[in-house]
């Protein structure tokens, strides 16, 4: 039966035609505050299957995402939790390009996802490159959290690891701003 | 709408029933109504196309005639689909339920009616939309589902139905060059036991 889901998700998906756009490498922190993405510039690779559940006015939605970071080119594909695509994601330090396959109107933007993620696993240095003036982006424990220049907090992310040169994954992100909670449970076995 | 839902369910109990020998389409069909009950558990490979490992999922699920499709993924995380002649659930642990109904996702149902239809024991449906092949090896059959006309052959390659005593494989293989392979294993036909009923509630 589910391989019926499936297919009729995929039938939908596909008949929805994909439709393929370049945003700009930009992401917003706040409804005001726009900033470039950082350049990638790691000397690591990393990998994540995660379930991410997002929580928004008491409702939640869960999406399967898949993070690839190879050779400095990071690529995030967000699938339904049955497994059909829903859209992907490519950044390669200077350009984005984003498909999306199939709108799902309760998720965020794929672009809001991206910097969400990028926030989370890139080097603090990275992205206090591209912040503006008096923000902070401060790894403290098992957490990381964005402070305006109103010493306000506008992100704060949990891990289950200390910080360390080893990118490590968040399990939390909450976005004090936006007003919305993404839970993180990775899918790796 | 609720014809074509039970007709869909005719037809899993179908693929989930037991295969005597002679194979042939005609004999797959005949097969419509046997098991009233079909449990099985499930191993789902999903291959997306530009990762290099697959979405892995197990778990268990149940096909009543009477009361629909109750699907229990157990991991990688806690997900169960019920399914009936009115509406969808799911529901991930520690969530409340998402309900699809007709009305709710009209299109979706839409869909479910197109492709019941194409799944449907109606050979001369089969026929005219898919170029099928079966085969039979040491009383293993192959049912090869090829489809033929738009907008089937524009998302479909191939749809690959295994088995022997049940449908023991299905493979999909879509256009995105994504594959699924679901396997089912542990079939059992015994009457639902008043727990199981409890949960298509």
């Amino acid at each position: 039966m589910k391989k019926y889901l499936n297919l009729t998700l995929l039938l939908l998906s596909l008949l929805i035609s994909a439709c393929s756009s370049q945003p700009k490498s930009e992401a917003w922190l706040t409804k005001g505050t726009k900033v470039n993405l950082p350049k990638l510039d790691l000397n690591q690779d990393y990998h994540d299957q995660q379930l991410l559940t997002f929580k928004y006015n008491n409702q939640e939605n869960s999406i399967i995402t898949i993070v690839d970071i190879k050779n400095n080119h990071l690529t995030v594909m967000g699938l339904s939790t049955i497994g059909i695509r829903l859209f992907e994601i490519q950044y390669n330090g200077s350009e984005v390009k984003a498909k999306q396959h199939l709108f799902i109107q309760q998720l965020p933007p794929p672009e809001q996802v991206l910097s969400d993620i990028m926030l989370s696993i890139l080097p603090t240095v990275a992205w206090q490159k591209v912040l503006p003036s008096n923000w902070q982006l401060i790894d403290k424990d098992l957490s990381r959290t964005l402070i305006n220049d109103l010493h306000e907090t506008i992100i704060n992310i949990t891990y289950n690891k200390q910080s360390s040169t080893v990118i490590r994954k968040p399990i939390k992100i909450e976005h004090a701003v936006f007003g919305y909670q993404i839970a993180i449970q990775s899918m790796e076995q | 709408m609720k014809k074509y839902l039970t007709i869909l369910f005719s037809m899993l109990l179908l693929t989930f029933s037991t295969i005597s020998s002679a194979i042939t389409l005609t004999d797959l069909q005949q097969l419509f109504s046997k098991n009233q009950v079909v449990r099985a558990d499930f191993v789902q490979d999903r291959y997306i196309n530009g990762l290099t490992a697959p979405i892995h999922s197990t778990g268990k699920m149940i096909i009543s005639k009477e009361l629909g499709l109750w699907w229990q993924q157990k991991t990688p995380f806690a997900m169960t689909l019920k399914m009936n002649q009115q509406r969808m659930e799911q529901r991930i642990e520690g969530q409340e339920p998402e309900v699809i109904t007709a009305e709710k996702q009209p299109q979706l149902f839409q869909f479910n009616q197109l492709l019941t239809a194409i799944f449907t024991a109606d050979k001369d449906m089969l026929e005219s939309n898919f170029d099928i092949t079966v085969t039979e090896q040491n009383k293993y059959w192959t049912v090869t589902l090829q489809p033929k006309l738009a907008p089937l052959n524009k998302i479909f390659k191939q749809i690959i139905l295994n088995g022997k005593s049940y449908l023991e494989k299905v493979t999909i293989n879509d256009m995105q060059n994504d594959k699924t392979e679901l396997t089912f294993a542990n079939h059992k036909t015994t009457k639902l036991s008043q727990n199981e009923q409890l949960l298509f509630r």
